[in-house]
């Protein structure tokens, strides 16, 4: 069993029928950078509020650095960073008080870091927040939630809308601290989080559907081109791990999201032994990211609507 | 602690300008409020707008203050930066506390000391008397402006909240007075202060609620239920008024001996010439006056007329009516005999049933029985006097016809009801003629007697004033013409204690309602 810093089972929310998060199964390892993945509307940013204790479940359960998220308060935060897209902040502070005043909060607030952090980040520490660009404003959220070195930095959608020098610069900052500090971010960033999450997952609908190492994960999605001699034609019923099938003149093309390599290459020669070619090429995160996505919305279209969905339709 | 004064400090450098808003409001309060007293009576009734301004003003800014601050990390919604920091909940509450009792408590007991001292009352001869008054303040303002900022966002959606607050309250006092038909009792009903109760721990509740949890459902279903309580509380203490006042005077045939005897004065038969009508702006009721002789009351004593309820019977069976109880003029008796005015009120429209018919009156009066206690002796002087345990006057308009003496007494220890009495003292006036004998002054001195609204009580001085008129042995004299009230004449001031309280009836058979004064 993995060391995870944040553990939910079967974590549930809802406002009022409207299902946002349908039992998630999540861990996140120690020192990993976790991207949590997923179009808008996924259920990432409720599934943060409620680790973070700012939003209560419905059902399951979660964990947050051993201890139960409900419980997350009070000094427990001493040891979490938490910067969101949609946080507001004390728009009314200097940037110097605020930092002067979160940190009487911290016991361990390391004030050459926070020079550190105020420097990199170039913040101007005698300017209201509301006075500052949006970029700005996250960066001295970023400063304000590092500088007492939490064990678990928390970030949702931390890069979304900042101009790619910004972007630069925070993710140069999280990478500084990723030695130390277990990341956990949401995003659907992916160019981004590609080249510094050590983990992801993937999430629709509020539903975590799959979470794995970036590597093997790299591993485990192929986009899988096989070329007939004659006209190709996809099985009837789509092998489980299957994604977005589809049949040219002589190509079948598909996502293959269970690879095993040499084995399943076996397999596929066995169930096209007429193939005259079969090439199963790398994805990159991006491209799992959109075959989840078109798959998942693919499923829902062929499924039967439920009966709150099947009003909806009605209206 | 080191949590709650950093938080504290923070309130106070951030919202500096809103705490100097109240500062400055009640400073207005402190100066304004003593024209009560340190005008000439007659200007008085003038200082309205000064009291009005402050009166607006403080409760003003006391919103805008409450309303800052705990929005300053405020308990609706899931944006707030504060929630994933190590705030602890209870040091946040505690840190809230900390300012509303540093900003809003303490400005507010300075000014109001400040009034006493300015008053010449000692804020501190009565410091049991700051509780109440404090019990006060919160349930009429700093709780439940606390409690509905805290279950709203920010200040625009409080203030919405506020005015349906304020909505409701004032519909369901309306609703709840409905039953009274207009019948105002003078009676103190310290029942009243169940509804204050209940607004207090309702609005605790809430905030216990709000700041433990964040749950603005369940506190919203509480803050409803309080109000709700409240307002129920009201309308049930208004329906079950006339039964606890009959409660409260029981018959004086049930309590032995009554402590005053009544009866009709006037005619034999009919005495609708000593009984009239009152013109009144009212034009759904009809005052009515009859003469009443009041005796028997014990050396010692004294009796006042609280409440009056009549019942009037016509001729037919079905013709009858009772009016709840209703504050009459005020009434307080002596030992002796004595001829007073009892007034009641009716419904117009029971007025044109019964005013050409002989009907029965019957007369019930809910009586206070006072028995003499406490005798302190002040020296008048022509500027402001201590009078022991009482408060302060002042003789600067004993020129006046009758002599006015105002004074005024702290609301932290309301004196008891007093009787003054001193003697007027001959000028050589030429030309003026003054009965041989004593002449003396004699009056009740009712500041803050009466319970009024409990937010009056947050008003630390209650001025009120004697009216001395000369009284030889033959009656009241017209005039001052060769009397004066002089500085240095005694004057004695009588407290009264309450020793009971009872009903006294009297009934007048063929009784004709007196025709209407136009």
């Amino acid at each position: 069993m993995i060391n995870a810093v944040i553990r939910t089972e079967g974590l549930r929310k809802s406002f009022g029928r409207t299902e946002v998060l349908r039992g998630i199964e999540l861990a996140v390892p120690e020192g990993s950078i976790y991207a949590l993945v997923g179009a808008n509307g996924a259920g990432k940013t409720t599934m943060i509020k409620v680790l973070m204790n700012i939003l209560r479940p419905s059902g399951g359960r979660s964990e947050v650095l051993g201890w139960d998220s409900g419980a997350l308060t009070g000094e427990r935060f001493c040891e979490i960073g938490y910067v969101s897209e949609n946080q507001e902040l004390p728009d009314a502070m200097k940037v110097g008080e605020m930092l002067d005043y979160v940190r009487a909060f911290y016991p361990r607030w390391d004030c050459a870091l926070e020079r550190e952090l105020v420097r990199q980040f170039d913040l101007p520490l005698d300017r209201r927040l509301k006075h500052l660009s949006r970029g700005m404003r996250m960066k001295a959220a970023f400063a304000s939630s590092m500088a007492y070195r939490p064990k678990l930095m928390v970030l949702d959608e931390p890069l979304a809308g900042l101009d790619p020098l910004v972007r630069d610069e925070l993710i140069e900052g999280i990478l500084e601290r990723a030695t130390e500090t277990t990341i956990f971010l949401s995003s659907h960033d992916l160019s981004e989080i590609e080249s510094f999450a050590s983990h992801v997952g993937y999430m629709e609908d509020g539903r975590v559907l799959f979470s794995d190492e970036m590597g093997a994960l790299g591993e485990r999605f192929r986009e899988v081109t096989i070329t007939m001699d004659g006209t190709a034609r996809l099985p009837d019923e789509m092998p489980p791990g299957w994604l977005l099938g589809e049949a040219g003149d002589a190509v079948l093309r598909f996502v293959h999201s269970a690879y095993r390599g040499e084995a399943s290459g076996r397999e596929l020669r066995e169930r096209f032994p007429a193939a005259r070619s079969i090439e199963a090429e790398p994805m990159p995160l991006r491209a799992i990211f959109l075959a989840m996505a078109k798959s998942g919305r693919r499923q829902r279209k062929m499924q039967p609507p439920q009966s709150s969905e099947k009003e909806k339709v009605k209206a | 602690m080191k949590q709650v004064l950093h938080i504290f400090r923070k309130d106070t450098r951030r919202f500096w300008v809103e705490i100097l808003a109240l500062v400055t409001a009640l400073s207005l309060y402190a100066v304004l409020y003593p024209s009560r007293w340190n005008y000439s009576p007659e200007a008085m009734h003038s200082q309205y707008l000064n009291l009005l301004l402050p009166q607006i003003l403080v409760p003003a800014a006391c919103w805008l203050l409450i309303a800052r601050v705990i929005h300053a990390e405020s308990l609706v919604g899931d944006r707030q930066w504060w929630l994933t920091r190590p705030y602890e909940r209870t040091k946040l509450l505690a840190a809230k506390a900390v300012f509303i009792v540093a900003w809003i408590y303490a400005p507010f007991v300075i000014a109001e000391a400040v009034i006493l001292k300015e008053a010449g009352l000692s804020p501190l001869a009565h410091f049991a008397g700051w509780f109440p008054l404090l019990a006060i303040a919160s349930a009429y303002g700093v709780l439940p402006l606390t409690a509905i900022a805290a279950m709203t966002v920010n200040f625009a959606r409080m203030t919405l909240v506020l005015f349906g607050v304020v909505i409701v309250w004032i519909g369901g006092t309306s609703l709840a007075s409905i039953p009274r038909g207009g019948y105002e009792s003078r009676v103190p009903d310290e029942h009243t202060l169940l509804v204050v109760l209940v607004v207090i721990a309702g609005a605790l509740l809430v905030l216990f609620i709000q700041f433990a949890t964040r749950r603005v459902g369940v506190a919203g279903a509480v803050a409803v239920a309080t109000a709700a309580l409240a307002t129920g509380t009201a309308m049930l203490l208004t329906a079950t008024r006339e039964s606890r006042i009959d409660l409260r005077y029981p018959a004086a045939s049930a309590t032995g001996t009554a402590p005053v005897q009544v009866a009709f004065a006037g005619g034999s038969v009919n005495f609708a010439g000593d009984s009239r009508t009152i013109r009144s702006e009212r034009q759904d009721k009809v005052y009515i006056e009859v003469p009443v002789m009041f005796f028997g009351v014990a050396e010692g004593s004294a009796v006042e007329v609280d409440d009056v309820k009549a019942t009037i019977d016509g001729p037919s069976r079905g013709m009858h009516w009772t009016t709840p109880w209703w504050a009459s003029n005020i009434l307080r008796v002596l030992p002796g005999q004595h001829l007073q005015h009892v007034e009641f009120m009716l419904d117009r429209e029971q007025y044109e049933r019964f005013k050409s018919l002989p009907v029965t009156l019957h007369l019930t009066l809910a009586v206070t029985e006072l028995r003499a206690g406490g005798d302190t002796t002040a020296v008048l002087s022509g500027g402001d006097f201590a009078v022991n345990g009482f408060g302060v006057c002042t003789g600067r308009w004993l020129y006046r016809f009758p002599a006015s003496i105002p004074c005024r007494s702290s609301e932290l220890g309301r004196p008891p009801l007093t009787r003054v009495s001193t003697a007027w003292t001959r000028t050589d006036e030429p030309g003026a003629y003054v009965p041989p004998g004593p002449i003396t002054a004699e009056a009740w001195a009712d500041t803050n007697y009466y319970e009024r609204e409990l937010f009056l009580r947050l008003l630390p001085v209650w001025p009120g004033g004697l009216s001395l008129s000369p009284h030889s042995a033959y009656g009241e004299l017209s005039s001052t013409r060769g009397l004066e009230l002089a500085p240095g004449a005694p004057m004695h001031f009588t407290q009264y204690t309450v020793t009971g309280r009872t009903q006294v009836s009297l009934m007048r058979p063929n009784f004709q309602l007196p025709s209407e004064s136009r």
